[in-house]
């Protein structure tokens, strides 16, 4: 029955694929992650129904809260995490300079990242990874 | 009215992946075998470079290669002759491969008798960055037909990866890929990561992209005995 249903998302995936060019199935995967671990802590809670899920998604990881939300649907059928809304606050970038070690927020959709403090090209990631499941709302 | 209860949970979503990636990292550890995450986007060279690489390292070492790629027997057919051992994972519409899969893949590799595993991931920049699968290193092909605006597009891939391959290097002349600017902003966003640029047609910096992998398999070996 689950993989039947999987079949049938991934089908509905190839074909948004074939129209619009673009994998959105990326959601699905992390989505199929995320309900476990909702209904693990709704049940270990003796939660009768979830109403929200909030979570904290770095901006790096690229995620939709539309796409989650349509796969959370379909995938949360029959459970008591059926009809949650999912909340998605997403962590801007950080990066930090490898010469001043300062810190500072970049837009990586830009053609050039550079410390404003020193000047510097070498940075590296220090935040914007995230993907971490904040809470959950429950009755 | 049941009024609603707020439960904290601040874990991360991927937490059962990571768990057990890194009961797959420690297992290999204790075997002494090195394990190659490679990612890329369709076509970009990984079966190619995967083959290149067995021609010039195989008498070295004994490798074993799993493969993603989807619903597809050519690309370990490829592998196998070569002498190679492979083993292909049926992924059904994956776009990606978790630690679950390769864990499976693991189980029919026979780890005794290996030095290195080279995984190739499915064609995809996006949700294989997102994914440990228990690997010692994680590389990256990017083709040079691709463009060099890739990495404007997926820098989480970038930023993740400990080698970048700039693969179809032969293509440089004929296109308006702009190795320089590359360069410096895949620096900007990964400093430490290792550049290599090659041909699979010609041959170009195979020899220093395998002399990287050669450094990465001994740091995974046990020390030898006496």
């Amino acid at each position: 029955m689950v993989n039947d249903l999987k079949q049938f998302i991934y089908s509905i995936v190839l074909l948004e694929y074939l129209i619009e060019g673009v994998f959105i199935i990326h959601e699905l995967a992390v989505t199929e992650e995320l309900l476990k671990l909702v209904l693990k802590y709704a049940e270990e809670n003796k939660a009768q129904r979830v109403i929200s899920i909030n979570l904290q998604v770095g901006e790096l990881r690229d995620f939709t809260e539309e796409w989650m939300q349509r796969y959370f649907d379909y995938l949360s059928r029959g459970t008591i995490a059926e009809g949650g809304k999912i909340v998605l606050k997403t962590i801007p970038v950080t990066m930090e300079c490898v010469e001043c070690q300062a810190n500072f927020g970049a837009d990586l959709k830009q053609a050039e990242i550079s410390c404003p403090g020193c000047g510097s090209a070498s940075c590296r990631v220090i935040a914007g990874n995230e993907f971490i499941i904040e809470s959950i709302g429950v009755i | 009215m049941d009024e609603i209860r707020l439960i904290n949970i601040k874990e991360s979503i991927l937490a059962d992946n990571q768990g057990l990636a890194e009961l797959i990292r420690t297992d290999l550890h204790s075997r002494g075998i090195f394990m190659l995450n490679l990612m890329a986007s369709p076509g970009a060279g990984k079966t190619s470079l995967i083959i290149e690489t067995l021609r010039r390292m195989k008498d070295e070492y004994s490798f074993s290669v799993i493969e993603g790629d989807i619903e597809s027997q050519v690309d370990s057919e490829k592998v196998a002759k070569e002498g190679v051992s492979a083993v292909q994972l049926r992924t059904g519409g994956a776009c990606h491969l978790d630690a679950s899969m390769v864990k499976a893949g693991l189980d029919n590799v026979e780890l005794d008798a290996v030095d290195a595993v080279i995984i190739e991931n499915i064609g995809n920049l996006v949700c294989p960055a997102d994914f440990d699968l228990g690997e010692n290193r994680k590389a990256m092909i990017l083709s040079v037909p691709e463009g060099d605006d890739k990495v404007l597009k997926y820098p989480l891939m970038f930023s993740v990866c400990h080698a970048l391959v700039i693969n179809k290097i032969d293509y440089l002349e004929i296109s308006n890929f702009n190795l320089e600017a590359l360069e410096a902003r895949v620096r900007s966003l990964n400093p430490d990561i290792c550049i290599f640029k090659t041909s699979c047609t010609t041959g170009e910096g195979l020899d220093e992209w395998c002399s990287w992998l050669r450094k990465e398999i001994e740091r995974a070996a046990p020390p030898a005995v006496g």
